[in-house]
């Protein structure tokens, strides 16, 4: 397995990208900044393909993608958006209670933007992207506990918020 | 306050949602549980372009950086001071080959002379000859060595070790003989060593020191060879190298030694100093090729 070789590279690229890319936009929540850099971040890799071992190529990327977020301009505020898939039971639900729960997403939405990066980071990751805190801890280089920590701070910030945008 | 980690447990499903309930109240219960929910719908904005295709054109471009190991630079430095020793090394390698019927007198840079005979090699280097005169022959030759480093000489029979002396190497076929005429030298061949002083000779035949009963000098070394108890096929060998001429037997005389000098200038007058005693004579059968028959035929 040579990373230099053209099938293995595109098969790094096919299982890897997507998860680097959501990462980039729980960043920058911006979606035009998130390609771009998953993009050099790939073709960094290509660059130096002889050098990096197949074994921590996870890890290697997210470190990659770190350091190229730092090149990039200080992005503006964060302004997250999320596709939603609706089920078909809302829809049946009262319109006052669609409005409700629009209402209810806008402002979940604006507390994740608010979020502290790194908590951010870390919540989206586990809770869009599904995956365990073992495998976030891996990529990101960071413990377990830290992880377990920043859910629960997160968690915790996005209630509070909520409810004051209630009152 | 310690850190607290339970809401990261009940997302995990470590902590039930009972269990919570207990923990928080079933009010903030419910509003953690609809931000669950609600996330649990929700996904990423679908990429512009994720297909594997535009990176690969881009890719094209970009040139794979080399991999350079930790040592690589020293590895460089280190090849090229090798590359540039050999190098001079080589330069310095000097190789002096007598063809047949060709004398050479070679003087060496520390005052030393070799006196090669026709169809003989040396082989030394320049470079450190300065600091061990090593020289490495075959054929036959005398040695003039002046006094400094050790001097040494290696042929494929034996090697010759000497500080200031004169002394000739007699290195043909499988036969070694060394003579002394000044100084010491010291012989080695197979697992014997000799020393011998000056007038003094040893061959890897006999292996006994023997006096050398004639004189050398430089104006014999000219015009005369001189052996002494000497193989007949070994004599034969330097005659034929001298005069650049062919000779065979009819009849080959088995061990039998020649001493005596022959003059390396006239070649009948040779061919009869040499063979006379034998019983035998050297018969012209075309230019430069002489059968050797008995003398009663």
């Amino acid at each position: 397995m040579n990373l230099c070789n053209h099938k293995t590279f595109e098969t790094v690229y096919k299982k890897y990208s997507n998860g680097l890319y959501n990462y980039l936009y729980y960043t920058f929540g911006n979606q035009t900044d998130a390609e771009d850099v998953t993009q050099n971040v790939f073709l960094k890799l290509w660059e130096r393909c002889k050098t990096v071992s197949l074994e921590n190529i996870k890890s290697y990327l997210y470190t990659l993608g770190r350091n190229e977020c730092l090149n990039i301009k200080k992005h503006e505020k964060v302004k997250i958006v999320f596709q939603k898939q609706h089920t078909s039971d809302v829809n049946i639900e009262s319109p006052e209670f669609n409005l409700e729960k629009k209402e209810f997403e806008q402002k979940l939405e604006q507390a994740i933007s608010n979020l502290k990066e790194g908590e951010r980071q870390v919540f989206l990751m586990s809770r869009i992207d599904k995956k365990k805190y073992m495998e976030i801890a891996e990529e990101l280089n960071l413990s377990v506990k830290t992880i377990e920590k920043r859910m629960h701070n997160a968690l915790v910030y996005l209630r509070t918020n909520i409810k004051e945008f209630n009152r | 306050m310690e850190d607290q980690k339970y809401l990261a447990d009940w997302m995990e499903g470590k902590i039930t949602d009972e269990e919570l309930k207990e923990m928080v109240g079933e009010a903030t219960f419910l509003s953690y549980a609809q931000i669950i929910k609600t996330l649990d719908n929700w996904s990423v904005p679908e990429r512009k372009d994720p297909n594997f295709e535009q990176l690969a054109a881009k890719m094209a471009l970009v040139k794979k950086e080399k991999k350079t190991p930790k040592y690589t630079w020293f590895a460089i430095a280190a090849s090229i001071v090798l590359i540039f020793s050999v190098g001079l090394y080589q330069i310095n390698s000097v190789k002096i080959t007598t063809e047949i019927a060709n004398y050479k007198t070679i003087d060496l840079m520390d005052g030393s002379k070799i006196y090669l005979e026709p169809n003989s090699t040396v082989h030394y280097n320049k470079l450190t000859y300065r600091l061990y005169r090593n020289i490495e022959a075959e054929g036959t030759m005398v040695f003039k060595v002046s006094k400094g480093a050790p001097f040494k000489v290696a042929t494929k029979n034996g090697t010759i070790a000497v500080l200031g002396t004169t002394f000739k190497v007699l290195d043909r076929l499988n036969f070694f003989k060394v003579s002394c005429f000044e100084g010491k030298v010291k012989v080695g061949m197979q697992n014997n060593a000799f020393t011998i002083k000056a007038s003094e000779e040893v061959d890897n035949v006999s292996k006994e020191i023997k006096p050398v009963e004639y004189e050398w000098n430089e104006d014999i070394q000219s015009t005369y060879a001189t052996y002494q108890h000497t193989p007949l096929e070994v004599v034969v060998a330097d005659l034929e190298a001298i005069y650049a001429i062919d000779i065979s037997f009819s009849n080959m005389p088995e061990k039998v030694y020649f001493s005596g000098r022959y003059s390396t200038v006239n070649l009948e007058e040779a061919l009869l100093t040499v063979f006379t005693p034998f019983h035998l004579k050297a018969k012209k059968i075309q230019d430069n090729n002489y059968k050797i028959e008995s003398l009663e035929e």
